[in-house]
């Protein structure tokens, strides 16, 4: 259903969460959807509910020990791409794999055994090949110490909820607006009347707007959380600290696949993350491996 | 004698002086207790022992019981003036009440103003002291805060939006009749004492929900209103103490209201900060005297001082940072302003339904030669709307042209003066509104853009009109349904067989609007076609349209509808009429169809990208729209998702890039290459190209823009052959790269093949493409690259 959806929003090049219609996605799940799909590349979230499909792009994942070049397919797709697609690697000799996903749109993987046999099946099929997808876009993503943030006042007046990002527990607890304003740090979420806006504190008197995922992130600043498996190359994470979606992607984009999510330790699992990838990725969440 | 005589004489002095009390007390008695004759005793009382205080003197002057400079003025306006009058004393306070003179000057001025029963002075001397005479009161003055402090501390400002404030009828002195005069005579009397008075004392023993005017009796305390200290307080922001009485009164319920908050600007942080204090959100909470008094006044204190003013950020820009999840928040919080509580935007109202432009061509337009290069797609349809004026009699004619997929929100029309014509939706443009001429409907009316997209309506013998539940007026309609009015537009001389096909249809007869303006010489409108039924005898070929046939419906199922009757090119819709056409030919893009065994009919091409329509004849029409695939028309837009996650360091190359998916570009559609950060790394083209890759201060990576992709990577941990390697990249397109001299990329790769560094990850085109690299630098040497 999702492969329609993705096919739906290709033709659609742009529009709103609201727009999609149920046959597509089931409307309490369409934001999750949409935002998998960021997360995979497929699309770019606006500002408000408002997507936008990316161009397709065969974006090449980090070499695997065997030696075998791999890229998967991102972006818009329609049944014009995947012909193109499935001709060029006819024509260049490469192998083309699709892969059903459950509820997410099914993965498209283009294998050759070099860069050169995948670079011409990319630029028969007219698609761009983007190389080593998940390092250049981590090597182009600020780090979360210097995420952009907008300055703020704190604020004031009546609140509904406040709630504070707890360092030590990795996640929410409950607090208050004085203990907000008096706070030096800290990451807040505040619900006013008729929002909820991501406050970071820095000091008693400086705090910003910030977005929420790069906004705990920060509060969990140098936190011994992430654990890698250099064997399988998994690297665990707190789910509430799931990554900003740059970083997100860039891990999604080692294998193709979004991050796996264990109920029970409530972590997620990004597949297949070289050594490479992992220390940019620390250097960039902040986080420390435990 | 003489004595007696005395005794006599004195007697009758006594009793003469009794007789004149009697006559006094009596007359005084004989008079109706009002407002006024008790608020002067009592305001005298005031003036004696009040103690200093600044709050109760700025109540008194800027409070609206004070009429300030002109009482008669006050009489002889309305309520609304009054208050205007009063918000303009207490903005020039104690200095402007004594420019115009003296209390005691308002006062006489007031008395002879007056009726008689109001302008009577003896209660001045009798059981209370008299008031302090002018002079008395101007010692006193100093000792009165001037209104300049309340100008100072920002209540001035404040008290601007009172005077605009209109007077809210149920308060106090809204109450006050003016027809009459006499209750806003004594409010103005008793203030007008009170005027340059000291300061008044807080006295709260009003009775609950009094009403001032009535509860001014003998006995009361007749400032049971101003005695309300807090709301007077309150008020005095205001300037319309008299519309804040009733609402203070119903407040005063023995619970001291807090005053602080409600004057931040006499607030003490210090004391609004204890915790004894009522918090601002209990203030916030009281919604009584803020919400029934309605003053706007007001609302301007707690927009000019209330800290959340400032702090609240928009709504709208917030939800969006809630649910974008957007890296870079849109809002921009506005800390300058204290006074607005949303950033401003600027209200733009761009309800363009049925928005007209007027061409003033006097001709039709005329076919225009789409322009070179333009796309090549079928025309999209042109709808016509009719407008008809009963009383003024006019019909005017304009036209909808439809936005299919693709076409922008901006086109300029040929041959229509070049105008303009912006997207109304994602449907259809705004209304172009052309001359109706006896031309304009006599053949298809085709019009074309500067950049090529064209509309079209194909020519009809009679063309009609109906409404349309999404838009106003009427909206031509391809063919005539059951059971709806419509409204025809023919030639004159074809009126007479469209009247008899009318009444083929079972229709009522056609009422025709002769001699409307706008309507061209050689037309007609006919309106009320409600056809019944089918036509009885097939209808002339030029007028089949008006046949609404026996009912039918056409309506798509399935495909993947885009947007509105936009089906995606691979996923069309099921074409179902209902029920079966029987005799009636159906006919889709000008082609016959088919009805295949699944119950849809199909012709030929009518799944291809465009615009089909299908043709119920008799019956109704209908359209729809094969989206065709964006991957052949163009692709998709490449942009930068993410411009500001980089607010500083914009030069670099990891802040110049564009992010879009997956895809990562320069500025300049360079390539981005990146690489974990070594002491040397250089990316080389094939032929050309060497650029030094930049190294991210704050993390362990490198990375460069080239203007073409990389075909190997030198990277080099130290000077010794074993620290070095040449990394076969294989990302150069195989033909056309740059043969360009490029001196600095022949030195690189001589230097590596001086230094005999190892290639690696090369299959065989790779060691073929270094090694012609290395011939290539070998050949290159000693050549100058030109200039």
């Amino acid at each position: 259903m999702t492969d329609r959806l993705l096919e739906w929003m290709s033709f659609r090049r742009s529009g709103r969460l609201g727009d999609i219609a149920s046959d597509l996605a089931d409307a309490g799940a369409a934001r999750r959807i949409v935002d998998d799909m960021a997360t995979l590349g497929h699309i770019e979230l606006l500002s408000g509910a408002d997507w936008k499909v990316a161009p397709p792009v065969l974006a090449m994942l980090p070499k695997r020990p065997d030696g075998a070049i791999t890229a998967v397919l991102c972006g818009a797709r329609t049944p014009s791409v995947l012909a193109s697609l499935a001709s060029a690697c006819a024509s260049a000799g490469v192998q083309l794999e699709t892969q059903l996903v459950v509820a997410r749109p099914s993965v498209i993987r283009v294998m050759a055994a070099s860069n050169s046999g995948l670079a011409a099946a990319a630029s028969a099929a007219g698609i761009p090949l983007q190389h080593d997808a998940a390092l250049t876009l981590l090597a182009c993503t600020p780090t979360i110490r210097n995420w952009p943030r907008t300055p703020c006042p704190m604020v004031a007046g009546r609140v509904e909820t406040v709630h504070r990002f707890s360092r030590s527990r990795i996640g929410w607890t409950a607090s208050t607006l004085a203990e907000a304003t008096a706070a030096r740090s800290g990451f807040f979420r505040i619900k006013r009347d008729w929002d909820w806006v991501s406050l970071l504190k820095t000091d008693v008197s400086e705090c910003a707007y910030i977005e929420h995922r790069a906004g705990r992130l920060a509060a969990a600043a140098k936190l011994k959380a992430a654990a890698w498996t250099a064997s399988s190359g998994a690297l665990d994470l707190p789910g509430q600290l799931y990554p900003p979606t740059p970083v997100a992607r860039a891990l999604a984009l080692c294998t193709g696949f979004l991050p796996q999510y264990d109920g029970a330790t409530r972590r997620i699992s990004f597949a297949d993350v070289p050594p490479e990838i992992l220390r940019l990725t620390l250097a960039i969440t902040g986080l420390r491996l435990a | 004698m003489v004595g007696g005589i005395g005794f006599l004489a004195i007697v009758g002095l006594i009793a003469a002086l009794a007789i004149m009390a009697g006559l006094w007390e009596w007359r005084r008695r004989s008079r109706p207790s009002g407002f006024g004759t008790a608020s002067r005793p009592a305001a005298a009382t005031l003036r004696v022992s009040a103690p200093e205080g600044t709050r109760s003197d700025r109540d008194v002057d800027s409070g609206s019981f004070c009429p300030g400079t002109s009482v008669k003025a006050a009489l002889d306006s309305p309520a609304g003036v009054s208050t205007a009058i009063l918000a303009r004393s207490a903005l020039a306070g104690p200095a402007a009440t004594r420019q115009s003179g003296a209390p005691g000057e308002d006062e006489a001025s007031t008395q002879g103003d007056l009726p008689e029963a109001e302008s009577q002075p003896p209660e001045r001397g009798l059981s209370i002291p008299p008031p302090s005479p002018p002079s008395a009161e101007e010692e006193s003055e100093p000792e009165v805060p001037p209104l300049d402090n309340d100008e100072a501390d920002g209540s001035a400002p404040i008290q601007l939006p009172a005077e605009k404030c209109p007077p809210v009828p149920e308060t106090t002195s809204q109450a006050a009749e003016p027809a009459d005069g006499s209750p806003v005579a004594q409010e103005s009397d008793t203030t007008a004492q009170r005027d340059g008075a000291v300061p008044l004392p807080i006295i709260s023993d009003a009775p609950d929900g009094a009403d001032p005017p009535k509860a001014n009796g003998p006995d009361d305390p007749p400032q049971a209103g101003i005695g309300d200290q807090p709301h007077a307080e309150r008020a005095s922001t205001g300037g319309a103490v008299a519309q804040k009485v009733g609402a203070a009164a119903s407040r005063d319920d023995g619970v001291p209201l807090p005053s602080t908050p409600d004057a931040p600007d006499d607030a003490d942080p210090a004391e609004a900060d204890s915790p004894e204090d009522l918090s601002q959100d209990s203030i916030e909470d009281q919604p009584d005297a803020n919400q029934q008094t309605a003053l706007c006044a007001e609302a301007d204190v707690d927009k000019a001082n209330l800290p959340s003013s400032s702090d609240e950020a928009d709504p709208e820009d917030l939800v969006e940072l809630e649910d974008a999840s957007d890296p870079v928040p849109l809002f921009q919080p506005d800390t300058s302003a204290g006074t607005t509580l949303r950033p401003k935007q600027p209200a733009v109202h761009r309800d363009r339904r049925g928005k007209r432009r007027t061409i003033t061509a006097a001709a039709p337009p005329q076919p225009v030669t789409p322009a070179q290069g333009g796309p090549a797609r079928p025309p999209a349809e042109a709808k016509l709307r009719l407008s008809l004026h009963p009383i003024r009699r006019k019909a005017r004619l304009s036209v909808l042209l439809m936005r299919p997929d693709g076409y922008p929100a901006r086109v300029s029309v040929l041959g229509a003066g070049a105008e303009v014509v912006e997207a109304y939706d994602e449907q259809r443009y705004d209304d172009l509104d052309l001359p109706w001429t006896s031309e304009l409907l006599e053949g298809e009316l085709r019009l074309t853009s500067a950049d090529g997209f064209q509309w079209l309506r194909s020519a009809r013998q009679v063309h009609i009109f109906a409404q349309d539940p999404n838009e106003p007026e009427l909206i031509s309609a391809s063919a005539a349904r059951a059971g709806i009015e419509h409204t025809l537009i023919c030639r004159l001389g074809d009126m007479e067989a469209i009247r008899l096909a009318a009444a083929e249809t079972g229709s009522p007869e056609l009422q025709t609007h002769e001699h409307w303006q706008g309507i061209p010489d050689g037309w007609v409108v006919l309106s009320g076609y409600t056809p019944v039924h089918a036509a009885a005898q097939l209808l002339p070929s030029g007028l089949r349209t008006m046949d609404p046939g026996e009912g039918l419906e056409i309506s798509f199922e399935g495909g993947l509808p885009v947007r509105g009757h936009v089906y995606a090119a691979g996923h069309p819709p099921r074409i179902i009429i209902t029920p079966p056409p029987g005799a009636a030919s159906v006919m889709i893009g000008g082609t016959p169809a088919e009805l295949s065994s699944s119950g849809a009919w199909t012709a030929a091409g009518w799944d291809a990208p465009g615009q089909h329509i299908i043709d119920v004849v008799p019956g109704p029409s209908a359209s729809y729209e094969i989206a065709a695939d964006p991957w052949l028309a163009g692709g998709w837009d490449f942009w930068d998702a993410h411009p500001e996650r980089f607010g500083t360091g914009a030069g670099e190359p990891w802040a110049r890039a564009k992010i879009c998916g997956a895809l990562i570009r320069g500025p300049a559609d360079e390539t981005v290459f990146a690489a974990e950060t070594q002491p040397t790394l250089v990316a080389l083209g094939p032929r050309a190209g060497a650029t030094l890759l930049r190294r991210r201060a704050d993390a362990g990576v490198s990375l460069c823009l080239m203007a073409e992709p990389p075909a190997f990577l030198l990277s080099a941990t130290g000077s010794r052959r074993s620290q070095g390697r040449v990394v076969w990249l294989g990302l150069a397109p195989a033909q056309g790269p740059s043969w360009q001299h490029d001196a600095e990329w022949v030195a690189t790769v001589r230097s590596a093949a001086a230094r005999r560094l190892p290639l690696v990850h090369a299959d065989a085109p790779g060691e073929d493409a270094w090694r012609k690299a290395k011939e290539r630098a070998r050949r290159l040497r000693k050549r100058r690259p030109r200039p």
